[in-house]
């Protein structure tokens, strides 16, 4: 069982820890930045399928939480309310990507088949099973490279991030059916594309049984 | 289809951590600078003039749509004793000249104002009472209904009531006579039961008449000129009903610096150009309810609070722990954090108490200063529209109107 003081200890030190940021404390910033920063990237990863562009997003998102930091109030929780700041760093960021046309790429310099070979666990590196899971990936990114920015976020953030219906909403600032709606078009769209792709099908019917 | 836990995050390397938490440090001060400029300067220009428009409509549906404080504080009544050579009593937006020999009581019925005239001569100048409190002048049995105007009444063998600018409405039994500028209404102090009004009679009446050469200052003060007025009695006059220790305490302080370090003498401000300054400062000087004793203080105390929000802990004991944190970071001048305490304790949707009335004075507290803005306005909206029936609401009321 968590250690309920610990979590409420950890909730004082955010409150105290934002009123050091808007007193102007450097180093609060900096604190902030490393209690907040894992959590942040892992979900803008999830989101985006890869570390690209990574830099200027963690740079903009916490940029973004120091400018608004003075209107968050603490009925939402700082962490929940970090997130959704990064979330809409993210939206934006889809949105003028899919402006311009571009897609996220996969590419093979980063250390993505180690990570999946971990995940995958059959199959040493370079072993089929491995080969697959990348491959699944990217198949997996590239779908949704085609869906609205509203929808991949939902679905990224629900299924892959694993963040309840009701936590996904709060955090895209949408209501719960919208966001259900949402997810719901996304899996329409990945079975689709998985009927006519055995590489996607397979990935995504494995059930994350390695 | 589950995905969970299959596409793990590629760490990124600590060099890359490095330079972005590097940059991030370093953009920190411009972000916190454009965050404050937000609500400012940069929005400032483009919407000046639709606030400029906005600002009028806005006033004008501010004070339509203001709410009116259900119930009037219970003040004690006050007597007026003319000094010698006269006196000069200020009731926030009623001026009253008492001529030598006169005496009266001032109350507070049903929200209203009533000077109840003994004996003598009172020359008031009232402000129109249009969506203001009913001020009412009662000599014996007659009751004269102030619309706004210059007049006097006299009470003595007969009651004379001459009005030298706008209108009153004199009242007796259950007839009642319009008087208005350069007219008299005059009628002897005992008359039989059912006996008809008489008739209003024109004069001529020369305004410089109206109000004794000599008159002396009375320090009693009626602050608020919308709504509820509240009495404030001090030495000057000869208050033959004392006014309780507790009932003073009540009263909110709103008169001049001097007034709030004791040697009041001055008439109400309220209204002034520093008005929202006496308003904050009577604010500040309410007392709230005490948080649950834990028996130590700083953070010992939030140590003990943090207690009662812990998982699991009943809804009554957050609102334990959420006011008890408020309390101390708010002595601590930690006013940030207690408004976030405050606002996790609202989130709680406590039913009403004498704690969440605390908790919304509180707001009011550490959120209004001088001028007074947006958030102390709405912070005084939600108390009132919470607790219109006490005396607080007064004060809220007159943060909400405030034109700073």
């Amino acid at each position: 069982m968590e250690d309920v003081a610990a979590v409420t200890a950890a909730y004082l030190e955010d409150v105290v820890l934002v009123d050091r940021c808007l007193s102007g404390e450097s180093a609060a910033a900096r604190e902030l930045f490393r209690r907040h920063r894992g959590r942040v990237h892992a979900c803008l990863f999830r989101v985006l399928g890869g570390n690209q562009d990574m830099d200027d997003l963690l740079q903009e998102a916490f940029l973004q939480v120091f400018q608004s930091l003075r209107g968050w109030r603490a009925e939402a929780s700082l962490a929940t309310w970090i997130d959704r700041v990064a979330v809409r760093v993210a939206y934006r960021y889809l949105t003028n990507r899919r402006k311009r046309g571009q897609t996220l790429e996969l590419v093979e310099d980063e250390p993505v088949a180690e990570v999946l070979a971990v995940t995958v666990g059959a199959g040493g590196p370079g072993g089929p099973r491995r080969q697959l899971a990348r491959d699944g990936v990217r198949r997996l990114y590239a779908v949704l490279d085609g869906l609205s920015p509203a929808a991949r976020l939902a679905f990224t953030l629900h299924e892959i991030d694993g963040r309840s219906m009701a936590e996904v909403a709060e955090v895209v600032g949408a209501s719960v059916t919208a966001t259900k709606l949402r997810v719901w078009r996304a899996r329409r769209a990945i079975e689709a594309a998985a009927a006519a792709d055995p590489v996607l099908r397979e990935f995504v019917s494995e059930g994350g049984a390695p | 289809m589950n995905l969970r836990g299959r596409i793990p995050v590629e760490p990124l390397d600590e060099e890359r951590v490095v330079n972005i938490e590097r940059r991030v440090v370093a953009g920190y001060g411009d972000a916190m600078a454009r965050g404050r400029a937000t609500s400012g300067s940069r929005w400032l220009l483009p919407m000046l003039a639709a606030g400029a428009a906005a600002a009028v409509v806005a006033a004008v549906l501010v004070w339509k749509l203001r709410p009116a404080p259900a119930v009037a504080p219970q003040v004690a009544a006050v007597r007026v004793e003319a000094a010698p050579d006269g006196s000069r009593v200020e009731l926030g937006d009623a001026t009253i000249a008492v001529a030598p020999g006169g005496s009266f009581v001032v109350t507070r019925p049903d929200g209203g104002v009533l000077i109840a005239l003994d004996r003598g001569r009172v020359d008031l100048e009232v402000a129109p009472r249009k969506d203001r409190a009913p001020l009412v002048v009662r000599a014996g049995d007659v009751d004269v209904v102030v619309v706004g105007t210059k007049f006097s009444v006299e009470h003595a063998a007969e009651i004379v009531v001459t009005v030298t600018e706008g209108v009153v409405s004199v009242q007796r039994g259950g007839d009642a006579a319009r008087v208005a500028a350069g007219q008299r209404w005059a009628a002897p102090a005992q008359v039989a039961a059912g006996a008809p009004m008489p008739p209003v009679e024109t004069i001529q009446v020369a305004a410089a008449d109206r109000t004794p050469d000599t008159i002396a200052s009375a320090d009693i003060e009626m602050s608020g000129d919308h709504g509820m007025p509240e009495l404030h009695g001090h030495d000057t006059v000869v208050p033959k009903t004392p006014v309780a220790a507790k009932d003073r305490d009540k009263r909110p302080r709103q008169g001049s610096a001097g007034d709030a370090a004791g040697n009041g003498s001055g008439s109400s401000s309220v209204g002034s150009g520093s008005a929202s300054v006496d308003v904050i400062t009577a604010v500040r000087q309410k007392s709230v309810a005490p948080p649950k004793d834990v028996g130590v203080t700083g953070e010992d105390a939030v140590k003990l609070y943090l207690v009662y929000l812990e998982e699991g802990r009943a809804k009554e004991e957050r609102l334990i722990g959420y006011y008890g944190l408020a309390h101390v970071r708010k002595a601590q001048g930690k006013t940030a954090e207690a408004l976030r305490w405050l606002d996790a304790y609202i989130t709680q949707r406590p039913k009403t108490g004498p704690e969440l009335e605390s908790v919304r004075w509180m707001q009011i507290q550490l959120l209004c200063k001088h001028p007074i803005d947006a958030k102390c306005r709405e912070a005084a909206n939600s108390y009132i529209r919470a607790f219109p029936a006490t005396e607080r609401a007064q004060l809220a009321l007159e943060i909400s109107n405030s034109i700073d």
